[in-house]
């Protein structure tokens, strides 16, 4: 393999890896879009293996021209299939096509940079249509082979021009001009080329100004998530405990602004069920007045020293409600899209369904916290405090066999609490329920479900039959259990603790650390009736269910989760605050301290200058300060002029490429000569002394000795020769044969008819 | 590390010893690049402000990314002396001072600088050479064939590393000091069968005349130490009686007489033409191809003279050492106005003005006997006798060279195989 061989390799990985990025997150079991890539991979190796090689046949232009039209027609007819969703996948597509048909036509100087910048179109379409964890991947592959073929088509190129070069001798036609090129100093200049490139790209992207929220993100591939709609089918966040997708990655702040671990129990609070009726719990409807999350607690409750500050950024999803730890003092959106709205009624959280895409936001929390808005806790004489002691009555007409759910549940309940001494309490009977469902030894944490007895309600199946279940089974049985015991509760879907990252300080939570538990509206301690939650599912089975949950080791899943981090905060979700935060504060910040620093001195340079520039009248200026100052000031002036020269001599030079002298200048030859003759009479340029002053001296000189009819000749030299090096002109061979003539003459004179000299 | 070593190290990183230059390649890049950066920053759409980030890198990167330009030594190996329109071979070596990363697509640029381009002309080679890969602490050779450009003297510029790595975006050129000179003598011609005959005709004629000189047709050369068989005649005693053994007096058989070439390269002093031009190059060229031929065999005296505004004169016996200084006169000799033969002619030493044979080679009319009577130098007897077979005057303006010589193709293997022979004793200069 030649290095040539290699090249087109890279290019066309390159151009593969720019139609994978184009596929965006697809469920693998959809093929359609992962067509494309393919096609790209098949015609990259057919023009690899065929149309690449020395005296291979590619696609003529007769051919390609209607191979082009044809794509424009492919490409019309997927976006006519769906107007709304296909216009940017079909353009996407049509740049594929016209991809392959260029990788099958023969190469000619120049096809690279045409199938690259083709390429990178593909990839600004693909990052259009989605941007996860895969992209980011993808888009490395991208750069890392597209730099590849970069330097590779360069030398291959290089190489050719060489092989055009006049007057070079090769050394018999060697198939490759770069035998033994990949070893580990290429290796190594490469791998400086990206990183250079990677790091300045970076750095580029970063310190370009941002001026809002950051990218709308689009919806492609974000999908909702099982149980976290206003309807959730009873058993559906199973799906979502055996995922170990990301949902959301938060950095958690102290009052101070440090970083702090929010605690491995941390309950984030997603919706609030209310209703049950055959296996499925609803959200309370309406759900109350939403009102914007900013206002949900007062400023002052925000500065508390006990404050906790949450920044979630959430991942792409079309779930609408998002997710906190109780209770919510301050909500607010910090990168695109609107504030969150908070509804008064269930405490749920829930963006605007134009937010789908990354959503970013800060929630402010104070654990241990009491704080509930009023209109959360309902009293007794509202309609919808019975929603909250609702039972499921008989089951679904048709399904056998009948059993009358509540009265089971009721006396299963009387049951419980007898055994645990009948409590008066509401918040005892809640605890003493909790209990009995908690211990582990009577019910089991399990995903894997078995229904016993087909056509029961599940929560019945659960308590009565299998009695294994996942949280969300436990979670409904609590809540109906406490309902019979006549203590108003609803179910509560969310998440529950996440992995923390110690590489980046976050949380990140995942699909796998769903959970369900509930809230009951009981008195606490001081008397005051509110939400307070319960939890039943056994801690420690949970716990191991969600820990085989992934089999990425400890290590790596820091690592990745440390570098997804990166990606969706500082490159997905970069906005204006995150710029100032990350850029500009921390400059300040060193300029701040470094001004601190030189303040005493700067303070003691100002006195001194206040103490010498201090002359109150013209007299005083006659005295050994005003000397000093005067005698300053010049050898500063001075000094100033000497740098402001020295860099116009060091432009000049490098302007000028570095070296050389100025008489030895390409078609000087006729200056250099006058130079040299003059200085054989002894007449030198002083180094403070233009060529053109010089000339005049010498003409002065020439004047002394009597030859009268060529004074002017060194000034006239001197002018062409500013034409040469600083006109940048060709000089008329006659005008320096003319010059060169009164040069003999002078040479004449001034030497006199001297014979030459004898071998 | 010391500090001094590495200030010194950052300053010669900020000297601006190298060059950098966009190529056409970059221009379209950066304005695909710039179209990205702004409609990214117009959208605030990250993900195309990556896009443009990241392609913003291979242009910064050939910044940075120098290929190594300021760790290769280039040199350069070139002959002293090449005849004008003849074959010229360099040899370019590149040293990679760099200890792991080998050189890429390194090219080598030189440039030759004539001295003088009123006597060489405008046009002077650029020899290039590309070197593919120099390993790590290695050295890379190229060579450079091209033709030899036209008399006179020329000063190798400074090399130029020139490196488009590591993307082909921007061109790198960093000169390197690397001071030579090369001289290149005038074309060598054929002489032809006329100028053979006619030679022959003037040496029998001369001869015939000549008995005056030595009874016996051989000139003193030299002493050496006596060796068995040596006569005793030739002993020189006192010298001898000097050294304390015997010493031996050599002679030289003299069969060919001494010859003079006086070039008289005239051109106008203003607005010359073609012709007159090409008339001096034509005699320029006669004369090398007559001072070639007569220093191939040894045992003459040869002189040259040329005029001008300092008349010159260079003779001595006939050798390669004579050769090159008459071939080196002949390559920088300048075309002038003024001066003439008659200036030449006094310049010239008694012995040879008395007895060689003349060949005035000039490129305007000259009437001979004007020029003799200018002579402060010839006595009246030597006017009458300077006269008839002993001078043969050439005008190089009216074709009068054409008879006796012929410019020669490259192929032309006889002088170009005498060439050849007289190539082989040069010297080359690294």
């Amino acid at each position: 393999m030649t290095t040539g061989h290699f090249h087109r390799a890279c290019l066309y990985l390159a151009l593969t890896f720019a139609a994978l990025v184009l596929v965006g997150e697809h469920p693998e079991e959809e093929f359609v879009p992962f067509m494309s890539p393919a096609i790209v991979a098949i015609g990259s190796i057919l023009a690899w293996t065929v149309v690449d090689r020395p005296g291979g046949r590619g696609l003529p232009a007769a051919l390609a021209n209607p191979l082009g039209l044809l794509a424009v027609g492919l490409a019309y007819l997927e976006y006519e299939s769906n107007r709304v969703n296909n216009l940017i996948p079909a353009l996407g597509h049509l740049l594929i096509y016209l991809q392959v048909i260029k990788v099958l036509q023969p190469k000619k100087k120049g096809d690279d940079w045409y199938l690259l910048t083709l390429s990178l179109v593909v990839v600004l379409v693909g990052s259009y249509i989605g941007q996860g964890d895969f992209f980011a991947v993808l888009l490395l592959g991208w750069i890392m082979t597209s730099l590849l073929a970069l330097m590779l088509g360069h030398l291959e190129h290089e190489a050719q021009r060489a092989g055009l070069t006049e007057g070079q001798v090769h050394e018999g036609p060697g198939p490759d001009p770069y035998r033994g090129l990949f070893d580990g100093g290429f290796l190594a200049t490469a791998s400086l080329v990206v990183l250079w490139t990677l790091g300045f790209g970076l750095a580029t992207f970063l310190a370009t100004p941002r001026l809002g929220g950051g990218t709308t993100t689009p919806l492609a591939g974000a999908s909702p998530m099982s149980g976290f709609s206003e309807e959730v089918q009873l058993g559906r966040m199973g799906e979502v405990l055996e995922n170990d997708a990301v949902v959301m990655t938060i950095e958690s702040f102290d009052s101070a602004g440090n970083r702090v671990q929010p605690d491995e129990e941390t309950h984030w609070r997603g919706i609030s069920l209310v209703n049950y009726r055959d296996g499925k719990w609803s959200r309370e409807s309406p759900a109350g007045r939403p009102i914007a999350a900013s206002g949900v607690g007062s400023e002052a409750r925000t500065r508390g020293t006990h404050v906790v500050r949450h920044r979630i950024k959430l991942e792409p999803s079309r779930t609408q409600p998002i997710f906190a730890p109780r209770p919510v003092l301050r909500a607010k959106v910090t990168g695109t899209g609107n504030d969150p709205r908070f509804s008064t009624q269930d405490a749920t959280l829930s963006r605007g369904p134009n937010d789908g895409g990354y959503y970013e936001y800060e929630v402010w929390t104070a654990p241990g916290s009491l704080f509930q808005p009023d209109e959360e806790v309902p009293t007794e004489d509202q309609p919808r405090y019975g929603r909250f002691l609702s039972l499921p009555g008989l089951t679904a007409p048709g399904r056998a066999p009948r059993s009358q759910l509540k009265e089971r549940l009721e006396g299963f309940a009387r049951r419980v609490l007898a055994e645990r001494g009948n409590p008066k309490a509401a918040l005892d009977r809640a605890q003493a329920l909790e209990s009995y469902l908690r211990d582990g030894r009577r019910y089991q944490y399990t995903l894997q479900l078995d229904r016993v007895r087909d056509g029961s309600d599940p929560v019945e199946d659960f308590l009565f039959n299998t009695k294994k279940g996942h949280c969300e089974y436990f979670a409904s049985a609590l809540t109906l259990l406490l309902r019979a015991s006549g203590v108003p509760a609803r179910l509560v879907n969310g998440f529950k603790g996440g992995d923390w990252n110690s590489l980046s300080s976050t949380t990140v939570v995942r699909q796998k650390h769903a959970h369900s538990w509930v809230e009951a509206l009981v008195q606490d301690d001081d008397g005051q009736a509110r939400w307070l939650e319960f939890d039943p599912t056994p801690p420690d089975e949970r716990r191991l269910s969600v820990s085989q949950v992934g089999r990425s080791t400890f290590r790596i899943r820091l690592v990745s989760d440390f570098l997804r981090y990166i990606w969706v905060y500082y490159v997905v979700g970069f906005n204006a605050e995150r710029q100032r935060r990350v850029l500009y504060e921390p400059v300040m910040q060193v300029i701040r301290k470094a001004g601190d620093g030189y303040k005493v001195l700067i303070e003691e340079v100002d006195r001194l200058i206040n103490w010498l520039f201090d002359f109150p009248d013209y007299s005083s200026l006659f005295s050994f300060r005003g000397f000093l100052v005067t005698v300053g000031l010049m050898l500063l002036l001075a000094g100033l002029t000497w740098v402001v020269r020295r860099i116009a001599a060091t432009w000049r030079r490098w302007r000028r490429g570095g070296a050389g002298d100025d008489i030895t200048l390409p078609g000087a030859a006729f200056y250099r000569r006058t130079v040299l003759l003059l200085a054989e009479f002894g007449l030198k340029r002083a180094s403070s002394e233009t060529p053109r002053e010089f000339g005049r001296r010498a003409g002065m000189f020439l004047f002394s000795r009597d030859v009268d009819d060529l004074t002017d000749l060194p000034v006239d030299a001197t002018d062409e020769y500013y034409g040469l090096r600083f006109g940048e002109e060709e000089l008329d061979p006659e005008r320096v044969g003319a010059l060169e003539t009164r040069l003999d003459a002078l040479e004449s004179e001034l030497r006199g008819r001297k014979p030459g000299h004898t071998a | 590390m010391k500090p001094i070593p590495i200030l010194g190290r950052w300053a010669r990183t900020l000297a601006p010893d190298q060059s950098l230059n966009p190529t056409w390649d970059s221009a379209g890049f950066l304005v695909a690049l710039l179209t990205l950066l702004v409609v990214g920053w117009y959208q605030q759409s990250n993900m195309i402000l990556l896009v443009a980030g990241l392609a913003s890198g291979p242009l910064v990167a050939s910044l940075f990314v120098g290929g190594g330009l300021g760790k290769s030594r280039p040199s350069r190996r070139a002959p002293r002396y090449v005849f004008a329109g003849g074959p010229l071979a360099i040899d370019y070596v590149i040293e990679n001072k760099r200890r792991v990363v080998p050189a890429l697509a390194l090219w080598v640029e030189d440039q030759l600088v004539a001295e003088d381009r009123t006597v060489s002309g405008w046009t002077a080679p650029l020899p290039r050479v590309f070197f593919a890969r120099v390993t790590a602490r290695g050295k890379g050779r190229a060579r450079w064939e091209g033709t030899a450009p036209g008399r006179g003297r020329y000063q190798f510029g400074a090399l130029e590393l020139v490196s488009r790595a590591p993307f082909g975006l921007i061109e790198r050129r960093m000169p390197v000091k690397a001071p030579g000179e090369l001289l290149v003598y005038p074309a060598i011609g054929r002489l032809t069968r006329t100028w053979q005959h006619v030679q022959r005709q003037t040496t029998q004629t001369r001869r015939g005349r000549r008995h005056d000189r030595s009874a016996q047709q051989q000139e003193y050369h030299g002493l050496r130490d006596y060796r068995p068989g040596d006569s005793p005649r030739w002993v020189h005693w006192r010298t001898s009686a000097r050294l304390g053994r015997p010493m031996i007096k050599e002679f030289e058989q003299q069969h060919e007489e001494d010859l003079a070439i006086l070039v008289d390269a005239w051109l106008p002093r203003s607005k010359p033409t073609t012709a007159q031009r090409e008339a001096v190059e034509e005699a320029v060229r006669f004369a090398a191809t007559l001072c070639m031929d007569t220093c191939r065999r040894q045992g003459r005296r040869l002189l040259l003279g040329c005029t001008g505004t300092a008349p010159v004169v260079l003779h001595g016996p006939a050798s390669v050492k004579l050769l090159h200084s008459l071939l080196e006169q002949l390559a920088v000799l300048r075309p002038a106005a003024e001066g003439s033969i008659a200036a030449v002619l006094d310049a010239m030493p008694p012995a040879m003005l008395r007895e060689a044979r003349l060949v005035i080679v000039s490129t305007r009319p000259i009437q001979l006997h004007e020029e003799i009577g200018r002579s402060t130098r010839l006595a009246e007897n030597a006017r009458r006798a300077f006269s008839g077979s002993r001078v043969m005057l050439l005008d190089a303006s009216k074709g009068d060279l054409n008879a006796y010589f012929q410019r020669e193709d490259r192929g032309d293997s006889s002088s170009f195989m005498a060439r050849a022979s007289f190539e082989a004793g040069k010297e080359s200069a690294s």
